[in-house]
């Protein structure tokens, strides 16, 4: 046994690798510097930069390993079939780090504004993407929940970086405790799945789904518990009380760390367990029904008085999450796959586009302030228009408006969902995204409509590689329309 | 030889990427030479004009000697398929939807009148828009192109794309350039009253979509009945939630005003000539040929709601004093008695439908221009500051005039016609209903001339406005084609009518009407 894969192991898993111990060297290069040689970081560097220049060490090596993943595909089972590297997996992970290195874009400025000026913050960032890539791998639930713990742990410190800020303290603790409580019931899921198979292997409990006509009612509890950790981790609603206070609370950074790779990892991980074990026992489409019909009425409701930025950003969020599950509640077919991806990476694209606005806002005379309302977006339009057009755009598609991506998204959700003769949940998403339009509307007005309130004279321009990525996703987002074959063609070809 | 299907796509692709290509040019215009920014959306803008004639002339042209060439690219008689897209190639993959153009006789007579109003916007505009010019003139090209898109795209999917995108540039038009404090309300009402209406017809669409597994329309024409008639009825009224609110049918009209008196005049022309238009073409595309007997079902529901609105409107409009409102609803009026000889479903109806669609964008369009003129002048619209401008503006006070005789359907003006042949269908059916409407009509009348009465003639108002002047050269010029038009097709509606008639003749034959 030990034979096989250390013979193998270097061969299939070289990205990885690659990316793990490029990781350990950069935690070197950083202690190196800021521990043993001081004086050198005083003063033949540039102290201002610090993390800057991790951050671009940081971009080269996502890159890199991108460059690998995609010349490394190859399907195989690992570890004595703990893991796993498919097809589908190697391009969710590509996916990984192309978010990882816009979270970077998009967090140039950060640090040094900030007084974060740390070097362990991106390389933090990193450690929970390769404790990811273990996480979307795993093929059984021991395997599973050691990485995902992992993953979580250092998610919390991320949350609570900004050790003197009380609201990023608090933000860290608080998901700390509550996503203690997931994993808690994660762990018993698993263990009364254990209690009645007797194996924690995916494809075993799978195996023994799909022959057993009546589930043992261990399994339905483990199945329904496992499924409730998951929601937790997701941020669907009844699980979502969390989700605002840690995105408030956390760093810009992290927020958008949270809101982008933490939820599509998770929800990765959850249509893989869904279509290997769940979608066999009927325990979970209630919990999945309930979430999806609550995400949609909460985030909808919860949005609709929202007047700081990253609270907004969470609640709809929660919509968001409401209709992908909404796919998985009419799991019948490869189509509902692929408009749950299409949905994802348009989501994806959008929030990336839209932080990057949020972190443009930078007014030009005091550079530490970071906005927190959404009323400092007013007359937008006359101090920034490229910003006011962009932005109009990302909240015009997150709205689901025609021409734009995020409505074709919707359509093919909401398609697959009348398809399967879901009808109410289908009328019930439609009839919510128009209350949704209140709230979007309403940005829309503040940034081009309102007249100005504070006296904020002219912002800075956003920075070189944000800039690109704003451009980039407002270029997906219109140029969808003319033709969406090239994007379902992508999809097809992930999945 | 050239072929003519040739020079219909050439045509096509021209009118289409030219207001693109205008977009682009004029954000790339310095933004302080105003009047340069001025001069090539007038001229961009006049051009697309010229093309869109260019292709009504051919289509007319074609129409008259058809037979040999039209054989292969039509469909059912009617639609002229422009081979922009290439049928097998796949657009959205997932959907297995090909985007698919063809135009027919009311197509070309709505892109005809969308293409004419443009320029006309931005001749209005220019003395009134100061700031954003460029982004001004932008978004009109943009509900050009889309309007342009609307009528001639026969996919469902796809027209409802475009039929909702026009509400984007408008909300921005109204709340941006809008003229009072309330215009943020009147562009959320008109945004999300439209939107509540459309979702349910995007409810219907996704349902055709997944019980016949196309949109296309020629498909979708004979595929329809396999879906069974109470279904048919449902999805009718979805369809009918998203149009009526875009018409506006009575109990769905109180965005209009609203928007109407917090657009900038270019806005209010663009609301009354074209958007409302859109509503009616769906009805006219769409839920008649697409659901026969529902149509035929629902007949007296919408007989009761127009005379109902017909009458409404008018009494109401009896109590307005803002001028804008008042020709706002006049609109809802008169867009009942479209309404009316639409659901006659009789070929005179029908076309008298279609004329009547047009005479009203030409008429109205030009009334709210004359309510532009003197808003830019003396920035009141309430009518009790007016009174006797006869004696101080003669010549604006002859076109208000006149436009107003058009507006209560004068014979030998355009109104006329479209009105006529709406009674005429509609008193085939229901002659009940036919009398209620034209008792609104009636009430029409009586507020238009008081308006005229109160504005025009009597005594001049010189203890609110001291100074007048008459129009303006440029705005003398910009009311020249509206007289034209009025005239030309009151006198010889035939260049409508002719246009319309193979597409009406073959929607009769298809709800076995004649």
């Amino acid at each position: 046994m030990s034979f096989s894969y250390f013979s193998q192991t270097p061969f299939f898993l070289v990205s990885e690798i690659f990316f793990g111990l490029s990781l350990t060297f950069l935690l070197c290069l950083g202690l190196y510097f800021s521990v043993a040689l001081p004086e050198i970081r005083t003063h033949r560097f540039n102290i201002l930069s610090f993390s800057n220049d991790f951050l671009k060490i940081g971009i080269s090596i996502s890159i890199f390993s991108i460059v690998l993943f995609s010349l490394s595909q190859v399907e195989v089972i690992l570890f004595e079939s703990q893991f796993i590297q498919s097809n589908f997996l190697l391009n969710v992970k590509i996916i990984l780090l192309f978010l990882l290195i816009s979270t970077f874009c998009l967090s140039m400025d950060y640090y040094r504004n900030e007084g974060l000026d740390l070097f362990e913050y991106p390389l933090l960032k990193m450690l929970a993407i390769f404790m990811t890539f273990f996480v979307v791998s795993s093929n059984s639930f021991i395997s599973f929940y050691m990485s995902l713990e992992a993953q979580s742990l250092i998610l919390y410190i991320l949350a609570a970086f900004a050790r003197k800020n009380e609201l990023s303290t608090e933000a860290g603790i608080k998901y700390f405790i509550l996503g203690v409580l997931a994993s808690g019931m994660l762990l018993l899921g698993i263990v009364l799945i254990y209690m009645s198979y007797g194996t924690f292997m995916f494809d075993d409990i799978s195996i023994l789904n799909h022959h057993l006509a009546e589930k043992p009612l261990l399994v339905e509890l483990g199945c329904v518990l496992i499924m409730i950790s998951l929601m937790f981790k997701l941020g669907a609603a009844p699980f979502h009380v969390w989700l605002p206070d840690v995105y408030e609370g956390s760093p810009l950074p992290s927020t958008i760390f949270f809101a982008t790779v933490v939820k599509f990892t998770t929800l990765v991980i959850f249509v893989r367990l869904f279509s290997i074990i769940f979608a066999q026992v009927d325990g979970s489409f209630y919990v999945l029904n309930l979430c999806t019909f609550l995400s949609l009425l909460i985030g909808s409701i919860g949005t609709l008085r929202q007047t700081r930025l990253k609270r907004f950003v969470a609640y709809s969020g929660i919509v968001h999450v409401g209709f992908m599950l909404l796919c998985l509640c009419s799991f019948d077919s490869q189509d509902s796959l692929k408009a749950f991806f299409t949905y994802i990476l348009l989501y994806l694209l959008t929030s990336v586009g839209f932080f990057g606005i949020v972190t443009s806002m930078r007014p030009l005379l005091d550079q530490s302030y970071r906005s927190i309302y959404f009323i400092e977006f007013s007359d937008l339009a006359k101090k920034n228009v490229g910003l006011a057009i962009a932005g109009m755009i990302f909240i015009a598609s997150m709205a689901g408006i025609p021409p734009l991506a995020g409505f074709f998204a919707k359509f093919y959700v909401l398609l697959v969902t009348i398809n399967s003769q879901n009808y109410f949940l289908g009328l019930v998403a439609l009839i919510l995204s128009v209350l949704s339009m209140f709230y979007y509307l309403r940005i829309i007005r503040i940034m081009w409509f309102d007249p100005t309130i504070n006296n904020w004279i002219s912002y800075n321009p956003p920075e070189r590689l944000c800039a690109l990525l704003i451009s980039l996703s407002v270029f997906v987002v219109l140029g969808f329309f003319f033709e969406p074959a090239i994007l379902n063609e992508l999809i097809c070809l992930i999945l | 030889m050239i072929d003519s299907g040739n020079i219909f796509s050439i045509l096509f692709v021209l009118i289409l990427v030219i207001p693109v290509l205008s977009i682009f040019f004029i954000a790339l215009l310095p933004e302080d030479k105003p009047n340069l920014i001025w001069n090539w959306a007038l001229v961009l803008s006049s051009f697309i004009f010229f093309l869109s004639s260019i292709l009504w002339l051919a289509y007319s042209y074609n129409n008259g000697i058809s037979a040999n060439f039209l054989e292969k690219d039509l469909i059912q008689g009617v639609f002229l398929i422009i081979p922009l897209f290439d049928i097998n190639q796949g657009w959205d993959l997932f959907l297995e939807i090909q985007p698919f153009i063809a135009i027919d006789g009311v197509s070309i007579l709505l892109i005809e009148l969308t293409t004419f109003l443009i320029p006309v916007c931005f001749l209005t505009s220019i003395s009134s828009i100061k700031s954003k010019v460029k982004e001004y003139i932008i978004l009109f090209f943009m509900i050009e192109l889309l309007c342009i898109c609307t009528f001639t795209f026969l996919d469902l999917f796809l027209f409802y794309i475009f039929f909702e995108s026009v509400l984007i540039p408008m909300f921005v038009i109204v709340g941006i350039w809008g003229s009072r404090s309330r215009k943020i309300r009147a562009a959320y009402q008109f945004f999300l009253y439209t939107l509540l209406g459309s979702i349910f017809m995007f409810f219907a669409l996704l349902y055709i979509k997944s019980v016949l597994g196309t949109t296309n329309y020629i498909v979708l024409l004979n595929l329809m009945p396999l879906i069974d008639e109470s279904t048919q009825l449902l999805l009718w009224l979805s369809f009918f939630c998203a149009f009526a609110v875009k018409v506006p049918m009575i109990p769905f009209h109180l965005w209009l005003p609203e928007a109407h008196v917090e657009a900038p005049t270019a806005g209010s022309v663009i609301l009354a000539g074209i958007l409302l238009k859109l509503g009616t073409y769906g009805f006219l595309r769409f839920s008649v040929p697409l659901f026969p007997v529902p149509s035929f079902f629902f007949m007296p529901f919408i007989f009761l709601l127009c005379s109902i609105g017909s009458i409404y409107a008018s009494l109401t409009t009896l109590r307005q004093v803002d001028l804008k409102k008042i020709i706002a609803y006049s609109s809802v009026a008169h867009m009942s008695v479209v309404m009316v000889g639409l659901f006659a479903l009789t070929p005179q109806g029908l076309q008298g439908s279609l004329s009547l669609m047009l005479g009203h964008g030409v008429v109205s369009s030009a009334l709210f221009l004359c309510v532009g003129v003197l808003y830019d002048r003396y920035h009141t619209r309430i009518v009790k500051y007016y009174g006797g401008l006869m004696q101080v503006m003669p010549n604006f006070s002859l076109f208000f005039l006149f436009f107003t005789l058009a507006n209560i359907g004068f014979p030998g003006l355009c109104n006329f016609v479209g009105e006529f042949l709406c009674f005429l269908g509609a008193f085939e059916r229901n002659a009940v209903a036919s009398f209620f409407c034209l008792m609104g009509t009636l009430g029409g009348v009586g507020y238009s001339m008081w308006l005229a009465n109160r504005l025009v003639f009597g005594q001049l108002r010189a203890s609110y406005i001291s100074t007048f002047t008459d129009l303006s050269l440029l705005e003398y010029f910009m009311f020249l084609p509206f007289i034209f038009l009025t005239l030309v097709l009151g006198v010889y509606p035939s260049i409508i009518l002719d246009t319309a008639d193979p597409a009406i003749f073959d929607l009769s034959i298809k709800l076995k009407v004649i």
